[in-house]
């Protein structure tokens, strides 16, 4: 191990150190053998997919060409990024006003709309299917915008999410009094305030949102496919999924789609992934 | 102070009471106007036509002589058909039909053909529209799906369109169409709920090749050649010297409805009661059926895969698969792989005792949405069409499905010879059958399965209690349905 | 520019309540209902509106359409008479919490308990609109379903619906519940006004706003009773028109008197270590005792009424409680074993986080895909081949319906290894496993930013007093951890009954519904039997047990978090 000179390292850190590594390299093998299983398999001929091998003795990249080719991976992704970054500006402005007024106003019945807000979280969504779907039907017969087909079904109700509320809530509660006290001073509203300094303060939350609404956009299947009656809409869920059915047992082209499927969120994931975690963290604590 | 306090709760229990009762008799004549409500309907027929389900009797017999009239004008109506064929060559040939029938028709009818996924996204779909009210005038769907749909008056009975004397089918055109097919589509009531545009089969995929150099020359025609040749194949990739297929070789047993009926066709059985009116799984050859699949399996001669068999079809590692025939193309691409091992293969229906065979005949069956007369006729028109020979002719060369018609299978001549494979089975259609178009099958053909996977898991002395489980589980979604 | 002027009318008699300070507030009042308006109206729109609908769904046959009102039907049939139960403890509960309410407003007004008793006027008619409005929309709402009927075949075009929609609003059947909705809101207004004028109070409207809701649970509580009662009355009709007795009564009785009693000796059994005496002490525990043996002999007839339910039901739950009990204990020890590792300041930790994060970031379809062949019972998939490699036989994994002890047991040669002992499938084991996997690196994110939210002043401390690791892990680490234990907690267990996406694409017929948890019972029922009333039922059987898992999640665990 490292070897200083100022100071000598007793064996039982060091084993400590071996320990603990070890036990981490094993986490990581565990966590992450099933990408490169995806990865490795989706460039091996068919009968290496079905057989033991882990490596492909040849690659076959043509598997990509093909999975590309049987389904329209390209529009369905970019209708999966359309959908989430409409999803995300309606999200994040209401998400960000509303978090703040339960974070840091008073008003009666705080607490007994957040309460109520915070149990409709815990009906499982299948029965709610319908009823959404009346809804929406009925916002496009007597609204201005056209709803069904289009992007106000795959997004508007996606905007005022329980979720983003509570994390923006979680984190602006946090945000020490003195500096709103200080803003006052100074003249700033509640407005002001949340734009300099607030906002600042929670890039990270706000990262935390953005990742898990693509996440969720990538995932929507059942409401997606109900609600669009053409491809033009229909995200990479319904494009994957079609795309495992035509390849059957094809397991090294429906490995190829996976992938396909994941870097999107795997990219975007390791972009962001410090002010990622450090806020899935820290939206957690307190509160 | 008490005094007090006692008041007030007594004030506001009088004003509680005053309330209560005020509401009270408010509640009470909300019932009685039950009767306005149909009144207040009244005003709309100006938008809404009345009671579409009434297309005029058909005055065929009286009026043959003369040449009929047009009971309804259906030109220049806008048609939408919710079907399930958006990907590849079935799409691109749907698409090509729909737009030369739209090009072509003498009434002005445009139709919309919409992609609504899989059978299952679009039941759903159909089942959200049906809440809101923005159905489709025409849709296409398995029967007992259909059957539901109809039993909310969603869809229509279609004896009315296709005997109308003016743009109903002539007898000429009713005989060119296998009876079975149009069999398929009438519901326990006798109503002829679904049109078939096309059928498939459910038959076995047979590897002869492999069958031949194990001393099987002649397909199996009875379950017990059936057995001898799977289990052969079974040994066979048992006692190789490849550890990778051993476990293999037999039958691929996905023990799916379509699957199960089959081989209870095959054995001359059926699962409707006597009176057709609910199921019964207890019958002998039902029972003879899980027998004999519960001793397949249990020899080993039959295994299980996690998806469609094609790859293991095409290596050898079976024998025999149970497929829809709309799965052709598929396997024929299989066997285009690189691993593939190139056998004879073939497709034969299902062997029952004494030589019995059987197929399970699907459809592709298309329902007409209950709208108005005109639409409902021009979406009949469409259907007319589209079963016609010439149009059905193309249909089934980018579907490799099976025509409806006896007088389609001329104009694919060609199309025989360069899918001997698909050939085959055309024969077949004369012996298959179809399963019940209720409303409960949906429920219970999931049943069938779960029940089936159990008797194969379990032990022999299982199978009459979990057939009889079967036929209660039926029963209730029957009941349900009625 | 506003203010001055506002200063000098307070100087005049009629406006002297309208005080900057109350400016303020009112100011402040409005920003705040304007920043949740869009967010509110949204989750009112397709979260708390779908739920009422469900509600209403759950209370007719409703088999693709909407057919009778039946009651409680679909809700006995999944859960036996418990059903009964159930609404007259929901109805009661309902006026016990109306009755701690007022007298919660009562005490704060202590000092002026005049105002109380006349705000309770104005707050029973504004309670009274709120439940009249909720009237109106139920009697609405069919008008508006029936709507899809009468636009068959015809060109749909906006002017259409608009009418259709009037109509549907001005529906005869409709009026009264209308008028008596707006009269009510008008006298709830003008009263609250003018108590609103009257009693300068700066917390009036507070104080009015919460009285109100007191006077809706109260309603809803009576009206939840007259509904059991009505139900429990046609129950034994129909049943005494086929002769037999449903016995719903005495179980009544039974089940809430023996809920009494067990309420009362645990009330005793907490007082008891208060005792001034010995004697006095163990006579408490004694009593308790007696309460709470008489209090279980009551209700000990809930298995047998349950047991009348629908077997998919509790087949469902007793796989989603596996489920629950394979997932949350492993996924939080592991998480909590990894980050206290990671927390050690090692050179690249930030890498290993990044590493187990990932299964969390990565959509279910493609990962479950992956799974299903990893656990295939193919010879040749990869974890059969690993098992070979070590000499193991091969399982069936994903295609197994056994329980994992039965399996264990024929390993080791016992035969007749009882059912009720099989546990959780090895199907259900593989979906186990796959969560855990998926979970793992979100909870390890949390507990390390848990762990970084400690002061390390303490451990240093308790080190100098000679503490080893484990007794500073025992007595300062984990108890200071408790939030996030319970946090993460809370969401598992929501996430546990609800978990539905990953379990529906691994499930095989092979494994027997053995892997389906009660959401994929409600899935089913609703997708593939159609039976929107029962499947609503249901949903709503589940969500009551949510909130009564997340309420003694929160007794039990919530009086021990330690919030440093």
């Amino acid at each position: 191990m490292v070897k200083t000179k100022k100071e000598h390292i007793p064996f039982w850190r060091i084993a400590n150190n071996i320990f603990t590594y070890l036990i981490l390299i094993i986490g990581v093998i565990i966590a992450v053998f099933p990408f490169f299983w995806m990865i490795s398999t989706s460039l091996m001929s068919l009968g290496e997919a079905q057989g033991t091998r882990l490596i492909p003795s040849q690659i076959h990249f043509e598997n990509y060409v093909e999975a590309w080719k049987e389904a329209d991976f390209s529009l369905y992704l970019w209708n999966s990024v359309r959908i989430t970054l409409i999803t995300l500006v309606g999200q994040m402005t209401f998400s960000i006003l509303a978090a703040y007024a339960f974070a840091r106003m008073k008003f009666p019945g705080r607490d007994l709309i957040f309460g109520i807000m915070l149990s409709t979280m815990m009906i499982p969504g299948m029965v709610l299917i319908i009823p959404n779907f009346l809804t929406v039907t009925w916002l496009g017969r007597i609204g201005p915008l056209k709803w069904i087909n289009n992007w106000p079904a795959l997004t508007i109700p996606f905007m005022g999410s329980i979720f983003s509320i509570f994390l923006l809530r979680q984190f602006f509660a946090q945000i020490p009094d003195e500096l709103f006290d200080a803003a006052q001073i100074d003249g700033a509203g509640h407005f002001r305030f949340l734009l300099t300094v607030v906002m600042p303060l929670s890039r990270a939350p706000l990262m935390v949102i953005i990742v898990l609404s693509f996440i969720g956009s990538w995932n929507a299947l059942a409401w997606p496919m109900l609600v669009t009656n053409s491809p033009d809409w229909r995200p990479i869920a319904v494009g994957l999924l079609a795309f495992i059915d035509e390849a059957g047992q094809m397991i090294n082209y429906m490995m190829a789609g996976a992938f396909i499927t994941i870097i999107p969120i795997l990219i975007l994931y390791f972009f962001t992934q410090k002010q990622f975690t450090e806020s899935i963290a820290r939206s957690g604590m307190k509160g | 102070m008490y005094k007090k306090r006692l008041m007030s709760i007594l004030m506001v229990l009088v004003a509680l009471s005053l309330v209560l009762a005020a509401c009270k008799p408010a509640a009470t004549p909300t019932e009685a106007p039950a009767p306005t409500k149909v009144e207040v309907k009244q005003p709309e027929p100006t938008e809404v036509p009345p009671e579409p389900t009434e297309v005029p009797p058909e005055p065929t017999e009286v009026v043959t002589e003369e040449a009929p009239k047009p009971s309804v004008d259906p030109s220049g109506q806008t048609i939408s058909f919710w079907h399930v064929w958006g990907q590849g060559l079935p799409n691109e040939t749907m698409t090509a039909v729909v737009d030369e029938f739209n090009q072509t028709n003498e009434y002005g009818i445009t139709v919309e053909a919409i992609d609504q996924g899989r059978y299952g996204d679009l039941e759903d779909a159909f089942n959200a529209a049906i809440q809101s009210g923005d159905l489709p005038d025409i849709v296409v769907g398995y029967t007992n799906a259909l059957a539901n749909w109809y039993s909310v008056d969603a869809i229509v009975d279609l004896e009315p369109l296709i005997n109308d004397p003016f743009y109903g089918l002539t007898d000429e055109d009713k005989a060119a169409f296998f009876e079975g097919a149009l069999n398929g589509g009438v519901n326990a009531g006798g109503t002829t709920i679904g049109f078939p545009i096309s059928q498939s089969e459910n038959v076995l995929f047979y590897n002869s090749g492999w069958a031949k150099e194990l001393g099987f020359d002649n397909p199996p025609t009875t379950p017990e050649e059936f057995k001898a040749q799977a289990c052969a194949a079974a040994e066979a990739n048992n006692n190789d010297d490849d550890p990778n297929n051993d476990g293999t070789g037999g039958l691929v047993l996905y023990p799916g409805a379509s699957n199960i009926m089959s081989w209870i066709f095959a054995f001359g059985g059926d699962i409707v009661n006597e009176d057709g009116s609910g199921y019964d799984f207890t019958n002998q050859s039902v029972v003879d059926v899980a027998t004999f699949l519960k001793d397949l399996w249990d020899n080993g001669c039959a295994f299980q895969t996690e998806s469609y068999p094609n790859p293991e079809f095409a290596s050898r590692k079976a024998l025999y698969t149970m497929s829809s025939t709309a799965g052709l193309p598929y396997q024929v691409s299989a066997f285009e792989a690189e691993d593939a091992i190139k056998d004879e293969w073939t497709l034969i229906p299902f062997p029952g005792p004494n030589g019995n065979k059987a197929v399970d005949l699907y459809g592709q069956y298309v329902a007409v949405v209950n709208t108005n007369p005109e639409r409902m006729m021009a979406s009949w028109l469409f259907i007319k069409y589209f079963t016609s020979p010439e149009a059905q002719a193309k249909w089934i060369q980018g579907s490799a499905y099976y025509p409806t018609r006896t007088d389609t299978i001329p104009l694919l001549d060609s199309y025989s010879k360069e899918n001997p494979i698909w050939s085959n089975a055309l024969s077949y259609l004369d012996y298959g059958k179809a399963e019940p178009a209720w409303p409960s099958w949906s429920s219970v053909r999931r049943s069938v399965g779960d029940t089936f996977q159990a008797i194969l898991q379990g032990t022999p002395e299982d199978i009459p209690t979990l057939l009889d489980e079967l036929n209660t589980a039926a029963a209730e979604a029957v009941a349900e349905t009625q | 520019m506003e203010k001055p002027e506002i200063s000098t009318k307070t100087q005049k008699n009629p406006f002297k309540w309208l005080t900057p300070r109350r400016l303020r507030i009112f100011r402040e009042y409005s920003t705040a209902y304007l920043m949740i308006a869009p967010s509110t109206i949204l989750v009112f729109l397709f979260g708390i509106f779908p739920v009422g609908f469900a509600l209403f769904v759950s209370v007719h046959k409703w088999r693709l359409k909407r057919g009778n009102f039946v009651g409680l039907k679909n809700y006995v049939g999944a859960v036996g008479d418990i059903a009964y139960l159930g609404v007259f403890i929901l109805g009661i509960a309902a006026l016990v919490f109306a009755f701690l309410q007022f007298k919660r407003v009562y005490r704060q007004l202590n000092e002026k308990p005049q105002h109380f008793w006349f705000l309770l006027f104005p707050s029973f008619l504004q309670g009274a609109a709120t439940l009249a409005f909720i009237r109106w929309t139920i009697i609405l709402l069919p008008n508006i379903l029936d709507i899809a009927d009468k636009i068959r075949g015809v060109e749909k075009t906006r002017q259409l619906f608009m009418q259709l929609i009037r109509e549907a609003f001005t529906a005869e059947n409709i009026l009264p519940a209308r008028a008596q909705m707006l009269w009510l809101i008008t006298a709830g207004l003008v009263a609250g006004l003018i108590v609103f004028f009257k009693w300068r109070n700066p917390d009036n409207l507070q104080h009015q706003a919460e009285i109100a809701l007191s006077w809706i649970t109260f309603g809803i509580g009576i009206v939840l009773l007259l509904f059991a009662y009505q139900e429990v009355m046609t129950a034994y009709q129909s049943a005494a028109e086929s002769g037999s007795d449903p016995g719903i009564i005495p179980q009544l009785v039974n089940i809430s008197g023996g809920v009494i009693l067990l309420f009362i000796g645990w009330k005793i059994w907490q007082k008891a270590p208060q005792a001034s005496t010995n004697r006095t002490f163990f006579l408490r525990i004694a009593g308790a005792f007696i309460f709470i043996v008489g209090g279980w002999l009551m209700i000990g007839e809930i298995p047998l009424i349950l047991s009348s339910g629908d077997k998919d039901l509790w087949q469902g739950l007793k796989v989603t409680l596996f489920y629950a009990l394979g997932t949350i204990p492993f996924q939080l020890s592991i998480s909590l074993f990894l980050a206290i590792l990671l927390f050690q300041n090692l050179k690249g930790s930030s890498f290993f986080r990044i590493m187990f994060f990932m299964p969390y970031v990565t959509p279910t379809v493609a990962s479950a895909a992956v799974f299903r062949q990893l656990f295939s019972n193919r010879l040749q998939a990869p974890v059969n081949a690993l098992l070979r490699v070590f000499g193991f036989e091969p399982l069936k994994w994903l295609w197994e319906p056994k329980g994992i002890f039965t399996l264990i047991a024929d390993k080791m040669g016992l035969t007749n290894f009882p059912d009720w002992a099989a546990g959780p499938s090895l199907a259900l084991v593989v979906i186990i496993i796959f969560s855990i996997w998926v979970f793992v690196g979100y909870d390890t994110v949390i507990y390390m930013a848990g762990l970084g939210n400690i002061p390390t002043e303490l451990s240093e401390a308790a080190e100098v007093d000679g503490a080893n690791k484990w007794d500073i892990f025992r007595f300062i680490t984990f108890p200071l951890l408790s939030p996030t234990t319970y946090f993460l907690t809370l969401i598992a267990v929501i996430g546990t009954f609800k978990a539905f996406n990953h379990i529906w694409v691994m499930r095989l017929p092979a494994s027997l519904e053995t892997a389906d948890t009660f959401s994929v019972v409600i899935f089913t029922e609703f997708f593939e039997k159609l039976r929107y009333g029962y499947a609503s039922a249901l949903a709503f059987v589940l969500f009551a047990i949510i909130l009564s898992l997340t309420y003694i999640n929160n007794k039990v665990q919530g009086s021990k978090v330690f919030y440093g």
